[in-house]
């Protein structure tokens, strides 16, 4: 499998001297969902901004698709979308249909492209009857689905999500997680934090766990249940009691 | 669900809103200048007129006044200091006040004014997305030689973005100090500084955000623009708008 994110040896210093990450040496493949767990403060958010350059390394790099994050950041943001913790400080457009042009207008694209890939990604969200409604009159769960969308319509190869459950109820949290499952079919490759492990647990086929800006274990989810407590993440249920994962999505 | 300041962009399809946005901001701007010292006339037939469209373009105008109200106090301070220092006949006289009928007059028309101002803004940002805000900016600026246009329209899109956001974290702030009982301190001060300090921090952070998640999704300079059309519609409003203009020399 070839890799498309590469990460070599990266130390991040924050301006006040904080050490963020610590020696991080990781191989992401194409296609694969890989899930990045840790407690609060861990680094987890730390790390996924390198991936499209948003923060830049103090030392090592970081490489994606084949080049380095800091010689074409306007390719790098195209190739790796980003959708963050919180959903309100990243709608930037004044309806539904707007925010999701707001990417593909930056890219420079025809106002006919423009409006075809809006539409496609508003459907793969279900969004399309919301087109014109203000996006902050949208409910969490469909706001989260608005940033997926917004992220979408730039057909990045690889998504990232911070957190992509937070503040969500159950039916948003499994609408949300199908998309994330049905997205990783397509042939993107994902990205996810989170401390609830439960939810993605079944979907995922690799796990890192994060401890103090350090990847502290990387192996199979099901490797690792037994020392997930140590760092601060809540052990599945299904490994607790002996029976078998089950997807959120059955 | 959260609740909307009423400036900020609906999608509609009122009057407003089928008018071409540099057209508006040109009509904006002309109103507002021929509104400077004007009969009460002309002044009470724009704002009728003015209501009645923005009416049409869904404004609620009760949620409007209620978020203006601390402006009110604003008004009434230039209304009465007018009132005090401007010369002519008395009114009544008390104490050291004695407010003349001219100096009233002239309050009440300035005064007047700038709400006419107020409702001429909050028809253009109802009515006009902020990209098309954007567009006409530069439109009128590239006429103007040595100004980076993109970059100075870029800016103020961004000020009227950020503006609603503002609106919301004074407000929230506001409820969160309620909720711990701010309101048994009786001290305005106290209140203010406490009001504002956390507000500050939280503005600047989320314009911190912002910025980060606009980054992400490649924002600059050089994006698809939006292409502005007029139509016979704009310029028929044009003719209307003129002929107002010039009117206020006349009633
Ligand atoms: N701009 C900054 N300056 C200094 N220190 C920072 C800065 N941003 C983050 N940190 C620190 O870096 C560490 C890692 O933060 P990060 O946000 O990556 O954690 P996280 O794993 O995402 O946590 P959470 O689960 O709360 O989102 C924290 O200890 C944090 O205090
Ligand atoms: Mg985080």
């Amino acid at each position: 499998m070839t890799a498309i994110i590469e990460i070599q040896d990266l130390c991040h210093f924050f301006t006040d001297g904080t050490c963020g990450l610590d020696h991080i040496n990781l191989r992401i493949e194409q296609g694969s969902f890989v899930v990045i767990g840790g407690c609060n403060g861990s680094g987890k958010t730390t790390l996924l901004r390198h991936f499209n350059g948003l923060l830049l390394p103090t030392s090592g790099q970081v490489i994606i698709d084949g080049i380095p994050v800091e010689r074409d950041l306007q390719a790098i943001r195209q190739k790796v979308g980003m959708v963050f913790q919180d959903s309100d400080n990243q709608i930037v457009g004044e309806t539904v249909h707007d925010d999701v042009a707001f990417g593909p207008e930056n890219l420079g694209l025809e106002r006919q492209e423009i409006g075809r890939r809006v539409e496609e990604a508003l459907q793969i969200v279900s969004l399309s009857k919301q087109r014109d409604l203000h996006p902050h009159l949208l409910s969490g769960g469909q706001k989260r689905r608005l940033t997926i969308a917004s992220v979408l319509a730039m057909q990045p190869q690889v998504l990232v999500f911070d957190e992509p459950f937070s503040n969500l109820d159950y039916p948003s949290t499994k609408q949300v997680l199908q998309h994330i499952v049905s997205l990783q079919d397509k042939g993107h490759t994902i990205v996810l934090t989170t401390h609830e492990l439960e939810k993605v647990i079944a979907h995922c086929q690799r796990l890192i766990i994060m401890h103090q800006g350090r990847v502290a274990r990387d192996a199979t989810p099901a490797s690792l249940f037994n020392e997930l407590e140590q760092f601060g993440i809540r052990e599945p249920c299904c490994s607790r009691h002996g029976i078998p994962q089950e997807s959120w999505l059955s | 669900m959260a609740q909307l300041t009423s400036f900020s962009y609906r999608h509609g399809a009122s009057l407003l809103h089928q008018l071409d946005t540099r057209f508006k901001l040109l009509f904006m701007v002309l109103l507002s200048l021929a509104a400077i010292d004007t009969s009460f006339l002309w002044l009470s037939f724009v704002t009728l007129s003015v209501i009645l469209l923005l009416r049409d373009a869904g404004v609620n105008l009760r949620q409007t006044a209620k978020e203006l109200r601390f402006f009110s106090f604003f008004l009434l301070f230039v209304l009465a200091s007018r009132s005090l220092t401007t010369d002519g006949t008395t009114l009544f006289s008390w104490w050291i006040f004695a407010p003349t009928m001219q100096g009233l007059e002239e309050g009440v028309r300035f005064c007047w004014r700038i709400l006419l101002v107020i409702l001429l803004s909050l028809g253009f940002i109802v009515s006009s997305r902020t990209g098309e805000i954007k567009a006409s900016i530069e439109f009128y600026l590239a006429k103007v030689p040595f100004i980076p246009e993109k970059k100075v329209s870029t800016m103020l899109s961004l000020l009227l973005r950020f503006i609603p956001l503002i609106f919301t974290r004074i407000q929230q702030t506001i409820d969160a100090q309620k909720a711990r009982c701010i309101e048994a301190r009786k001290n305005p001060y106290y209140r203010l500084v406490k009001l504002t300090l956390p507000t500050m921090r939280r503005i600047f952070r989320d314009g911190e955000l912002l910025a980060v998640a606009m980054t992400s999704r490649c924002y600059n300079d050089n994006r698809t623009g939006l292409t502005l059309q007029s139509s016979t519609l704009d310029y028929i409003a044009w003719l209307v708008v003129g002929t107002v203009v010039i009117l206020r020399w006349f009633i």
